[in-house]
C-alpha cells in the first residue's frame, strides 16, 4: 500500500512551481513594455532620479522579498534592501544588456545581501551534520524503520503550524546556503540561474541545496518527534 | 537512495535510473517514506512567504535613498 501511496503522491508534485521565468519581469514579449524599460534604464545609467524612482517602485516588492528571506529581521532586511538599490544605482552602468534587467538586478540582488550577511558575523552557524540521515554499512537507513511524518508535516502545515519554526530552521544555515534554498524552493530559480549568480556550479549548487533540504527534513523530524534518520 | 532525490525531485534522472529507483521503492518502505518526507519538507519550505512589506518601509527608504543618490551623483 506504500508504493501506491508514493506512486500517487508523483503525480502531485510536478517539477519546480514557480517557474524559472519568475525572475524574468512580467511583461516579457511585449515590446512596448520592453522599450519602455531599456529606455528606464538608459536613463537611469545616466543618472536620471527619476529613472531611478520608477525602477524602485517597479522591483522593490521583489527585491524586498528575496531579502527578507535571507535576514533575520525587518531592520536588517532594510539595511539590506537599501544597498541593494544604491548599488543598483551606482553600477547601472555596468549593465551591458546581454542579459535581462531583473536577472542582473537578481544577481546585484544576491551579491550585495550576501557581503553584507557575511560582514555581520552573527552567531556562529551550526553543525548540519547532527540532522542528517546517517546510514549502515549495508547502505541501510541507520534507524529503521524510517517513518513516513509527511502526513502530519502536511496537517500541521495546513493549520499553519511549524511555518515559524521552517523560517527559523532556514534562518540557521550560512547566508550562502540560505539563499540557494530560498531562490530555489521559494523563487523557483534554476540551478543554472543560482549558480551564475552566485558564482558556483550547477554541481555545487545542487549538493548544496541538496544537503541543506535534509538538514530542514532533519529538523522537521525532530520537531514531530521522529528520529532525522 | 537519499542522493538521487534532488535529480528525481527536479525530473533530471535519466529513464533508466527512474525504473530501477522506483523498482527498489516498490520492495523498500523505508525509502518510500524518507522520499515522502523529503518532499514534503521540499513543499513546505515552498509554502513560505516573506513578503509582509513593514507599513511606511516603501516610503521611508525611497526617501533616504533619494538623499544618498544626489550624494552619489555629486561625486560621479
Amino acid at each position: 500500500m506504500r508504493t501506491a501511496t508514493f506512486e500517487t503522491r508523483l503525480g502531485m508534485t510536478g517539477k519546480r512551481q514557480p517557474g524559472a521565468t519568475d525572475i524574468m519581469p512580467r511583461e516579457v514579449g511585449l515590446h512596448q513594455a520592453d522599450r519602455d524599460e531599456q529606455d528606464l534604464i538608459r536613463r537611469l545609467q545616466a543618472g536620471d532620479h527619476r529613472a531611478f524612482d520608477a525602477i524602485y517602485r517597479r522591483y522593490f516588492a521583489r527585491v524586498y522579498r528575496q531579502v527578507a528571506a535571507l535576514c533575520r529581521s525587518d531592520a536588517e532586511a532594510e539595511e539590506v534592501v537599501q544597498d541593494v538599490f544604491l548599488a543598483i544605482y551606482t553600477k547601472a552602468r555596468s549593465y551591458r544588456g546581454e542579459a535581462a534587467f531583473a536577472t542582473w538586478l537578481y544577481r546585484v540582488t544576491m551579491n550585495v545581501a550576501l557581503s553584507r550577511l557575511r560582514r555581520l558575523k552573527r552567531n556562529k552557524e551550526v553543525s548540519l551534520d547532527e540532522y542528517l540521515p546517517s546510514y549502515q554499512e549495508d547502505g541501510h537507513h541507520q534507524v529503521r524503520p524510517v517513518v513516513d511524518w509527511s502526513p502530519l508535516l502536511e496537517d500541521r502545515l495546513a493549520k499553519e503550524e511549524l511555518r515559524g519554526f521552517l523560517k527559523g530552521a532556514l534562518a540557521t544555515l550560512s547566508p550562502l546556503d540560505r539563499a540557494i534554498v530560498v531562490q530555489s524552493d521559494l523563487e523557483g530559480l534554476s540551478n543554472r540561474e543560482i549558480g551564475a549568480a552566485l558564482g558556483l556550479t550547477v554541481a555545487a549548487v545542487k549538493s548544496r541545496l541538496h544537503r541543506s533540504r535534509l538538514y530542514l527534513r532533519g529538523k522537521l523530524a525532530v520537531r514531530l518527534g521522529y528520529s532525522p534518520s | 537512495v537519499t542522493s538521487l532525490l534532488i535529480d528525481y525531485l527536479g525530473g533530471e534522472l535519466a529513464r533508466e535510473t527512474v525504473a530501477t529507483l522506483h523498482k527498489h521503492l516498490r520492495d523498500c518502505p523505508d525509502c518510500v517514506a524518507f522520499l515522502n518526507t523529503y518532499r514534503t519538507t521540499v513543499q513546505a519550505t515552498r509554502s513560505l512567504r516573506y513578503e509582509d512589506i513593514p507599513a511606511r518601509l516603501k516610503d521611508r527608504l525611497r526617501r533616504s535613498l533619494r538623499e544618498q543618490i544626489k550624494r552619489a551623483s555629486a561625486r560621479r
